[in-house]
This record gives structure tokens, C-alpha cells and sequence, in this order.
């Protein structure tokens, strides 16, 4: 037996006996909590024969947050959550979306009636897979198509949202700089152009919360769908570029052009089980006929665009007596409809709870089952993580 | 299996560690109703006035019902999260999560007092339920989860004792006190916990299928009223039998 693993073991042993501190300071209006998480991985990857390339094949620290949430009376909340792991690869200039450093800085005013009003820099109102909290899932990675790559997930910006029927119906409506996580870099791109994004949900027959597992085990069947589109244009002047990497992986995350997405979601969970299934597409209108997403095609083939998208879905159960969780995710996603051929990917989870979601050991493992090989070649063509994560809050 | 080590770990943390669970009976409700009360946290019976019940609101204040669910009073309350809810013949009190604060009223629903009792638990992880325990003449406050603390209290509301519940449950939501016995609600099982108010021992557990319950209280027969804040709904079930 190698030695991390029996560090596992020896951290499975101690965990389950652990009591976990909690820090809230209040005044009687004002209540300000304090939180964090660290979470660390040993990763493996089996790589192609054409690649030698083994940097992944160790221990990763994956969080390091700090998170500060404060209320003040029934008027005013704020968040200010950092990851200092992400703070210190963003410093270098590279910054993942999923991990950008800096995950929350906002302030809310819940003081009106009718509607709350949200301004800073936080998670975006797109997507039900990349609302869930990342403390809340069995998995150390989301899906490919939700964690950034395709759409920005956090950005600066403004947020109205307003909730019905017994919270049953909730609705945003924000705008954006458009640079998404790229915005921590500073200055905005030259089009001076927001991005517009909105979402409306409805649930059944309860609010229905931003979870993937039915930890609660829900004694009815709940049901929540979600629909959800963005709109930006960033056709830039004449003479101008864009900020460097600012299109990300595959250049879809900013166009020089229209960019709309539009996307739904569907959620349910009943007795430990739950599933999960979104799906998004991206019409890119690129304003310069020899734009690198056009992959060379004439503006006779494209008419002008080109399409990106895909669907996740995702199955999960919660044994409670066993204080385990079980979770299959399958995603299929074409980075530009131009290209031949789709991604397929395939990853099961199980994630065993020491202390709810608070303290768990997480196991995931990668499968490709196809790739876009045109656009995004992959080294490895699986992968498995293992690791525990600690949440104090 | 090219990793067989992680699934023996896998197995042998199932193994040596699940979840505390009981051999509880399944109740189903006979009735329920729509409530016009705003995110229904807990639920006593109006000692002095026959029929109707106090809630609580996550929204901040006091309403009292009948039992068709028809609202008779509000209070505003200078409070932000009310959680727990108990009345006696002379007194109402409020627990407000929030703030860790008690807000003691008379039955014409003016504010008598208020006092804080320091909590440096998580900001929704504090006060969840409260009642009066005459076996030892305390009053009783539970803090929700993680841990799940008894404080009992002295009638003049200061602490007397303190109790780590240990792993009864995932969560406390409501406490009551009815014939004798110390009655228990956890939201997140989902079970009604009976036990000896001496000794806070577990006699007994209920199931109940409804979503998100936070208020428990028995009306003059004997039937379970259980209060459900996201569905903002009150749940009537016949009396329990062992």
C-alpha cells in the first residue's frame, strides 16, 4: 500500500470523529459569518501513447477559500469569498473559470418588496448546473460544457431578481461587462458593449434549491424547470483586439461579433434520487469574415455563423443510512458546428460523508468517450481523482 | 480492478461508520391547509384562547390562526428570522434566529422584553426551537445542527444548563412539550422524535412525509399539527400511537 493511501485511510478514520466550529459575529442587526473550505486531490491520468506528459499524476490542492457573508437586517447582505490557491495561479495571469481567484464580491439590497437588487462580482444567472454551489457536489470537476469554457460563469455587473408564488417562481435579469472571470484583470474590452443575461425558473410542488442531491430526501417528487439566454455584442472597432486569452479554450467565451445563448434546464428529485439535464446553444455571429472560428470556410458556407452546444445529464442518489452519494454524468458537447465530430464524455462519482457536505472523501473518474479532435485534442483519455474536502462554516 | 484500494477504503468507511437511524412508523396526513403566513417556521397552541394556534415567520413576526388556517392576529416584531415559538398562559416568546435573541410578549401581543442569549454558531445553523419542560420546570432552546446544543433555562430565561445532543439527528426544527413527553421535529429526517423529558432519552420516532416540516404542536385531541415553511402549508395527522 503507498502512502497516500494510507493517508486517506487515516483521514477517513479521524474525520468521522470530527466536531465542526462555526464563527458568527452579531450585533442584533448586523450578523457576519465566516467560513472556508480546503479541499486537496491525488490525480491520475492514462494518457495517450503520443503523450509522455505526466504532471497531473500527483496531489493537487484544489481549494483554499475564505469566505465572509454578512446581513444586515432584513435590508442588506454582501459575500466576499476568495480562493487563495486560484488568487495565486490568477497572479501569474492565467485565471480558470471555474476557479478564478476571486468567486464572490458583492453587495445585495433586499429592502424593497418586490424585487432584490445585486451589484459587484458573483456568479451569473445562466445555468442551473453552474448555480449549484461546488460544496454541494460529489465531484471534484463540473461538466465540461458548465465549468467556463463555453460561457462565462461570474462576472461584474448588475442582478434585479424577484421570486413568486411561494418562492416558486423565481426570475433575473441582469447586464454585465461581458469579460466574465477576465474582468478581475482590470480594464474592459474595446467594444464598450455589456452582456445581457436572464433566467426564469418554476418548481413544483415547493421551492425547489440550487442542489444536485436530494440530501434531504424528499418525501413527494419535486420537479424545477429552468430557461435561460444571454446576448452579447462585442464587435470590436477597427484596429482593436481583444485582451489576450480573453476567448478562452476554445475561443467561444468572447466573439468579435453577436453572441447569443439560450439554454434550459430540468431538475427532480424524489427519495435520495435526483437527475439532472441541461442544454445550451450558442448561435456566433462573427462581424469579420476571416474570424478563426470560421476555420477557414468561405462566408457562403458559414452564412455569416456558426453554433456551439451540447447537453449535460446527470444521475444521483443519496444513501442516507450509508451516508454515501452515488452520481453519473454523461455529456455530449460540439465546440463548433463547422468541425467535424462531437465530444462525449462520461464520469461517475461517489462521495462519502463524514459530516454531511461539510467533511467528505470525493472519488471521481474522467471517461472520453469521443472528442472534437479537430478543435481539442485531448492527452489522456482517462483520469480518476480522489481526495476529501473540509468546509468550516 | 486496476484500484482495488480505493473501493476497500470506500467499503470499509460504509461499514464503519453509518448514519444513526431509527425503526420509525410512517404517518400520513389526514387534512392539510393553505396558510397566509409567509415562511412558517413553528406552530404552539393559544393556551388561553381555544382553537388557535401562534406562528412563527421566518419574515419577522407573530401571526395567530384558527384552526381552518384564517389569520386573527399579526404582530410586527423588531426581529428578522423568527424560528421557535411557545406560548403560556401568561406569555408568548419568539426566538429569532438572527439576532439569538428571545422576545418575551403578553397575550395582547405587546412586547414585555427581549433579551439576547450569545450564540457563535452558524448564521442559519442557531436557535431553531423552543418550549417549556414542567418535569424540570426549564424552558428549552435547541440550536438547529451542526452540533445540535440543549440549552434549558432558567423561567427568568437564563442559562442554567448545557446539552450536546450528540447525533440525534441531522437537524432540530421544533420542539414541544404534550402528556408527559418531550416531543422532538428534524426537518432534514423528517421524523418526530418522543422522549423522556427527565432524561432526554428517545422512546419513540414518527416518520412524516412532508416537505421541509419546521413547526410541531398537538391541539386539544391529541392530533399533530406540523407547519411546513416551503410549501407554507399546516398539516393536521391523527394522534400518535406507540
Amino acid at each position: 500500500m503507498k502512502a497516500y493511501q494510507l493517508i486517506f485511510l487515516g483521514l477517513a478514520c479521524c474525520f468521522s470523529q470530527l466536531g465542526f466550529a462555526q464563527l458568527t459575529l452579531s450585533n442584533g442587526e448586523h450578523v457576519l459569518e465566516i467560513s472556508g473550505r480546503v479541499s486537496t486531490y491525488y490525480n491520475e491520468r492514462n494518457l495517450k501513447p503520443t503523450n509522455n506528459n505526466r504532471n497531473k499524476d500527483r496531489f493537487k490542492l484544489r481549494d483554499a477559500q475564505i469566505q465572509l457573508e454578512g446581513r444586515i437586517r432584513n435590508d442588506w447582505a454582501y459575500e466576499l469569498q476568495v480562493d487563495f490557491v486560484d488568487l495565486a495561479v490568477a497572479g501569474t495571469g492565467e485565471i480558470d473559470p471555474e476557479n478564478p481567484g476571486l468567486m464572490d464580491a458583492w453587495v445585495k439590497y433586499k429592502g424593497l418588496d418586490f424585487m432584490e437588487i445585486q451589484a459587484g462580482y458573483g456568479k451569473l444567472p445562466y445555468s442551473r448546473n453552474s448555480l449549484v454551489p461546488f460544496i454541494y457536489s460529489p465531484y471534484w470537476q463540473r461538466a465540461q460544457l458548465t465549468r467556463g469554457e463555453f460561457f462565462s460563469r461570474r462576472d461584474a455587473g448588475i442582478t434585479l431578481s424577484t421570486t413568486t408564488w411561494k418562492q416558486r417562481i423565481k426570475a433575473y435579469l441582469g447586464a454585465y461587462t461581458g469579460l466574465g472571470e477576465f474582468t478581475l484583470r482590470g480594464d474592459n474590452d474595446a467594444t464598450g458593449n455589456l452582456e445581457y443575461v436572464s433566467r426564469v425558473e418554476i418548481a413544483f410542488p415547493s421551492r425547489y434549491r440550487y442542489r444536485d442531491i436530494d440530501y434531504f430526501v424528499s418525501p413527494v417528487p419535486m420537479f424545477a424547470l429552468g430557461v435561460n439566454g444571454r446576448y452579447t455584442d462585442r464587435t470590436l472597432p477597427e484596429g482593436r483586439e481583444f485582451p489576450e486569452d480573453l476567448g478562452g479554450r476554445y475561443g467561444l467565451r468572447a466573439i468579435d461579433g453577436e453572441r447569443y445563448i439560450y439554454g434550459f434546464d430540468l431538475a427532480m428529485q424524489y427519495k435520495g434520487f435526483s437527475a439532472q439535464f441541461e442544454m445550451h446553444q450558442m448561435l456566433a455571429r462573427p462581424a469579420n469574415p476571416l474570424d478563426p472560428n470560421f476555420l477557414g470556410f468561405t462566408p457562403e458556407q458559414t452564412e455569416g455563423k456558426f453554433y456551439a452546444g451540447g447537453y449535460v445529464a446527470q444521475a444521483n442518489y443519496f444513501w442516507k443510512k450509508a451516508n454515501s452519494i452515488f452520481s453519473a454524468r454523461y455529456e455530449e458537447f460540439d465546440i463548433n458546428d463547422l468541425a467535424p465530430g462531437k465530444a462525449q464524455r462520461f464520469s461517475p462519482a461517489f462521495a462519502y460523508q463524514f459530516s454531511g457536505f461539510d467533511a467528505m472523501l470525493k472519488f471521481q473518474y474522467f471517461y472520453i468517450i469521443d472528442e472534437e479532435e479537430a478543435l481539442d485534442s485531448m492527452r489522456w483519455t482517462e483520469q480518476w481523482r480522489i481526495g476529501f474536502t473540509l468546509n468550516f462554516k | 480492478m486496476k484500484h482495488p484500494y480505493i473501493f476497500l477504503t470506500c467499503l470499509l468507511l460504509l461499514l464503519t461508520s453509518c448514519a444513526v437511524s431509527y425503526d420509525s412508523i410512517k404517518i400520513q396526513p389526514y387534512q392539510n391547509i393553505n396558510l397566509k403566513v409567509s415562511e412558517p417556521s413553528d406552530i404552539c397552541p393559544n393556551p388561553v384562547k381555544s382553537g388557535h394556534f401562534f406562528i412563527a415567520s421566518d419574515d419577522g413576526y407573530l401571526a395567530e390562526i384558527n384552526r381552518k388556517g384564517e389569520v386573527t392576529r399579526t404582530k410586527e416584531l423588531e426581529i428578522y428570522d423568527a424560528e421557535a415559538v411557545y406560548a403560556n398562559e401568561e406569555h408568548v416568546y419568539v426566538v429569532d434566529e438572527f439576532s439569538r435573541s428571545i422576545t418575551q410578549l403578553n397575550h395582547d401581543l405587546e412586547v414585555i422584553r427581549t433579551i439576547t442569549i450569545p450564540y457563535g454558531g452558524g448564521r442559519n445553523r442557531s436557535y431553531e426551537a423552543f418550549t417549556y419542560n414542567p418535569v424540570k420546570d426549564k424552558f428549552l432552546l435547541f440550536t438547529e445542527k451542526d452540533p445540535i446544543y440543549l440549552f434549558e433555562l432558567t423561567t427568568d430565561l437564563k442559562i442554567h444548563n448545557e446539552i450536546k445532543m450528540g447525533k440525534i439527528a441531522r437537524d432540530i426544527s421544533a420542539a414541544t412539550y404534550y402528556q408527559d413527553h418531550l416531543y422532538l421535529l428534524s426537518d432534514e429526517d423528517k421524523l418526530i422524535f418522543k422522549m423522556n423529558p427527565s432524561t432526554y432519552e428517545i422512546l419513540q420516532t414518527w416518520y412524516v412525509p412532508v416537505i421541509n416540516p419546521e413547526g410541531l404542536a398537538f391541539d386539544e385531541n391529541g392530533h399533530v399539527l406540523i407547519v411546513s415553511d416551503d410549501r407554507e402549508k399546516l398539516y393536521f395527522f391523527n394522534p400518535l400511537e406507540d
